[in-house]
Parts: C-alpha cells; structure tokens; sequence
C-alpha cells in the first residue's frame, strides 16, 4: 500500500514537471514567434521602401542623370545601402511604355515591384484636334461639333456642303482657332516597339515549357501554369475554364497559332502574351495589367473588358459591347505594302472605349478610297474618352471625348474621298479630365510618369 | 493543481508580458513610428532634416530625419530609437525623385 502511494507520489511530480516545460517552453516559443513577426514586419517595410528607391533612381536615371537617357536599358543596376540593405533593378521596354522590376532587400526579406512608366502629355494634347496636313482647311458639316481648341493650316477651319445638306450647328468651333504654318505631328518613333521585338525574340529562345499541340487551359489547369514561366505553344492556345479563373502573371506566353481568351478567363499582373496568328477576347473576359502582341489582328468582342497594352501590326476591332478603361493602349503598327499600308484601328456602333488609340504606320498621302487602311475609326454611337494619335487619317461618326490628333480626317461617301472633313462628328475636349500616360515613342517634351505600380510579392 | 493556479500560471503570464514589452512591442512601436514618419514625409513633400520626440505610454522616442539632394533625387533616412537609451530601433531608407529642375 505504501509503495503504491510513493509511486503516485512520483508520477505527481514528474506530471508537475512536464507541465512546467511545457508551459516554459511555450513561453519562449510565444515569445521567439512574436519578435520574429516584429523583426519581420520591419525587413518587409524596409525592404518595400528599398524597392521604391530602386524604381525612383531609375526614373531619375532615366530622366537624363548620371549621363544616361531615357533609351537606358540596364539588364541590373545594384546599389548598396548599408551592410544589410540594397536594391537592384532592371529596365525594359514593356510594349510601347517602359517597364522597371525593382527588387528591394533587407536582411534576407525581398520586396519586388514593377513599375510601367510612360510620358506627360504636353501641351500639344490640349486642344480638341492637332492637324498634321497644313494643305486642305478642316470642313465642318452635318450636326458636328466641336469643343476645344483646335489647331490647323493655314486654310483654316469652314463649313461644308454634304451632298446638298448645310452645316446646321451653331459655331464651326466652339474654343479657340489657332491657325499655323508650322502644322505637324508629333513625330513618332518605332524605336521602343522594335526593341521590345528583341526582348520577345530573346524569351522565345529560352522556354520553360513547350507544348507541341493545341493548348485548352480548362479547370484542370492550375492557376499558377504561367506565373514566372516563359511557355511557348507550338499550336493555338485557347483559355476557356467555365469558372471565373483567374490566371496572374508575370509570365510569358509565344503562340505559333491563335489565343482565344474566352468565358469570363481573367488575366493579370504582368502576363505577356504573343500570337502569330492573332488574338481575339470574348465572352465576359478581363484583361488588365498585361500585354497582348500579334503581328495578325486583335479583335475584342462579347462584353470583354480590357485594361492593358494592345498592339497588332495590322489591325485592332473593337464590338459587341467590348469596353476598355485606361490605362488601356490600342496600337497599330501599320505594314508596309508596296504602295499602301495595311492597317487600321476600328471601333464599331455601340462600344465605348476608353484609353489611348496610336495608329503610327507612315500612310502614303491619297485622294483616293482607303480600302480601310491606315485608318482610326470611330463608326456611329461609338464612344470614344481619351487620347488619340494617329500618323495616317481618323474617321469620327461617334463622340470622341478628348484629344484627336490626325494627319488628316477622312470621310468617303461614294465615289467621293472628303479630305479633314466632319461629318455628324462630336469632338469635345473638355469632357476628358482624367490625366492620361502617352507611349514612349512620341515626341514629347514632358518627363516620365507612372502608369501603373504593382506589388509583386 | 492548487500551487499550479496560483503560483506557476500568473508567474508565467508575467514572464511572458515582461519579455514582450521589453523586446517585441518597443520593435512594433519603432516600425510604426517610423513608417508614419516616411508616410507623412513624401505626402507632405517635407524634405528637410528633423529630429522630434513622441511620447507613448510614457515612454519617449525620438524621430530623426536626414535628408540629401541630388538633382532631384531626393534621399530619406528615418531613425527612430528609445530616448532613455538611443539606440536605433527601426531605420528606414527610400528615395524620391522629384521632377525635372
């Protein structure tokens, strides 16, 4: 009996033991896990405010210090803060903007950023329209109207006779005339766009992944298949899960075929897709923050929603209740024929779209039909809000609220050619108050800006 | 299980206050204290060198901001430390580029 109550003694005890251990060693664990959260609450914000630096020095690289331009391309720029703390960063061109990834670093945490960074609009992307051709006035017919300055050759702004039917608006213009010799665009040079070729040429040579077939990304495909991947698609790539999928870059895609983004697909943060054969958005899809490039056409159609850079060597349509917000970019290199370009930007009846529209081919000048190219056009109840540039002619049936800047409009109603003429046109500059980044490329006096900032991690 | 509830439990819920005051939350007060200053020091625009001092809880920190210029690029340095002792807490570094001159 006696040796049963020692033993109970001792099992009491060592219990009292454990519990004790247990309850120190929670304590110190208690104690360890909330100063590594503390410690680690301050690397993570020393190592963001890092990755903001990066992306500040190269703004102020770019902005011609340290001898370097806005053409400076560094493949890794360092720079030490103290033993523990540093940044790096890269500069590439992103499309027909600038992109910067910055990485900040504090005691072994990293930040990443990226930064995509256009140019200021001047002063030139005040008025309502800038013409390019000083040699044909701008004609005024229909129930057009305009709101704004405009600045024009010196054959100045009149109204026109349409098939027998007066100018029946009020004012011709309704701002300022500026009447110049002097009439020319902003030059616009390729030189980001054909460096941005190389970078997606040099990608192409390295894939992850390469699928010698037809790509369906359906449910079963993971979310991450793209992210930090380079994956080149021998076949046509279609994304059409059933669900709101959502598929997050940075990543990039080369497709041999065609890319189909369809059924209520949403791409993300930084995804570069390329397309030989063309891309077209459908069926309730969302496309923001990344880049789409076919040298073949790209068509938004079914109530897809865009916010990212498009560009097409040949051409760019907008229908089906399509919308776009910015910091959309619709660009349209334009290819060269032997005595045309082909090429053209076109947003059909009932589209609204929002954003900047470049048409920057160098279009032959002619007083004949166009055949469609070399053309920005905005038909009949299409919206338009934004900035619009384009080297060859536009063509306005609907509201455009913003800035129109053209060599020359176009009208044709058969079998006449109407050269800077408007008819049943609404241009109104004053409607447009958002502030809108214009592409690298044209000729702008003003300083870099920033389109979009995403945190990466 | 009475010299458990009595004695052991309350001791260990000091230890672990007193170990938490004296590391982790004067680390948690710094960070905040110093991202607020960074906050307001690029929303404000007010680049110029500073030294204040906060008092939370009755106990007293000071603030410093250093502040270079080079043609625009503008580099900021907090540092935040107790006052009793000086030693820095949390120092966060950024830089700012301003705009064409």
């Amino acid at each position: 009996m006696m040796n049963n109550e020692k033993g109970s003694v001792l099992i009491t005890i060592l219990a009292v033991f454990l519990i004790i251990s247990l309850l120190f060693g929670s304590v110190i664990l208690y104690g360890s896990w909330h100063k590594f959260q503390a410690q680690k609450g301050l690397l993570d914000l020393k190592a963001s405010y890092l990755a903001e630096a990066g992306v500040n020095r190269a703004i102020w690289c770019l902005s011609g210090n340290q001898d370097r331009d806005i053409w400076w391309r560094p493949e890794n720029y360092h720079q030490d803060i103290d033993k523990a703390d540093s940044y790096d960063f890269t500069i590439y061109n992103w499309g027909s903007y600038i992109a910067i990834d910055s990485q900040g670093k504090s005691g072994g945490t990293t930040k990443k950023v990226k930064a995509i960074l256009g140019q200021k609009p001047d002063e030139t992307y005040k008025y309502a329209i800038n013409l390019g051709d000083p040699a044909y006035p701008l004609v005024v017919t229909g129930n057009s109207r305009i709101i704004g300055d405009v600045r024009v050759g010196p054959a100045g702004v009149m109204p026109g006779r349409f098939e027998g039917e007066e100018f029946i608006g009020k004012k011709l213009v309704d701002g300022n005339i500026l009447i110049t010799k002097d009439l020319r665009l902003p030059a616009y040079s390729n030189k980001p766009l054909e460096e941005f070729a190389q970078v997606i040429e040099n990608q192409k040579r390295k894939p992850d992944l390469t699928i010698d077939r037809t790509l369906v990304i359906d449910d079963k495909v993971e979310l991450n298949y793209f992210k930090d991947k380079c994956v080149q698609v021998n076949g046509d790539l279609v994304f059409g899960s059933s669900g709101q999928t959502v598929f997050k870059g940075p990543g990039f895609v080369w497709c041999e075929g065609r890319i189909e983004i369809t059924r209520n697909t949403k791409l993300e943060g930084g995804l570069i897709l390329f397309a030989k054969k063309g891309i077209i958005l459908s069926d309730d899809c969302q496309v923001r923050d990344c880049l789409l490039y076919s040298p073949s056409e790209i068509v938004m159609q079914d109530n897809c929603r865009f916010g990212s850079q498009a560009i097409s060597d040949i051409g760019i349509t907008v229908k089906g209740h399509a919308t776009t917000s910015y910091p959309a970019l619709l660009l349209v290199k334009g290819r060269k024929e032997e005595k045309s370009i082909e090429g053209s930007i076109s947003i059909e009846s009932d589209n609204p779209v929002e954003g900047i529209l470049v048409f920057c081919g160098e279009v032959p000048d002619t007083n004949s039909k166009l055949a469609n190219n070399g053309i920005v056009h905005i038909k009949s109840n299409a919206d338009f809000y934004g900035i619009m540039y384009s080297s060859g002619y536009v063509t306005i049936e609907g509201e455009a609220f913003g800035c129109i800047n053209t060599h020359r409009f176009y009208l044709y109603k058969s079998p006449t050619t109407y050269i800077n003429w408007l008819k049943d046109a609404l241009i109104d500059r004053s409607k447009l108050n958002k502030e809108m980044i214009l592409p690298i490329g044209l000729d702008n006096s003003s300083g870099l800006e920033i389109v979009k900032y995403m945190c990466l991690n | 299980m009475a010299i458990f509830v009595s004695i052991l439990l309350p001791l260990v819920t000091l230890m672990a206050t007193v170990l938490n005051k004296y590391s982790n939350s004067d680390l948690i007060v710094a960070t905040n204290l110093g991202r607020e200053e960074m906050e307001k020091t690029l929303n404000n625009r007010t680049f110029v060198d500073e030294k204040n001092m906060v008092k939370i809880n009755r106990i007293s920190w000071n603030i410093s901001k250093r502040i270079q210029e080079d043609n625009g690029l503008v580099s900021i340095t907090i540092e935040v430390s107790r006052r009793s002792d000086d030693k820095v807490l949390a120092s966060l570094y950024t830089e700012k580029y301003l705009g064409q001159k």
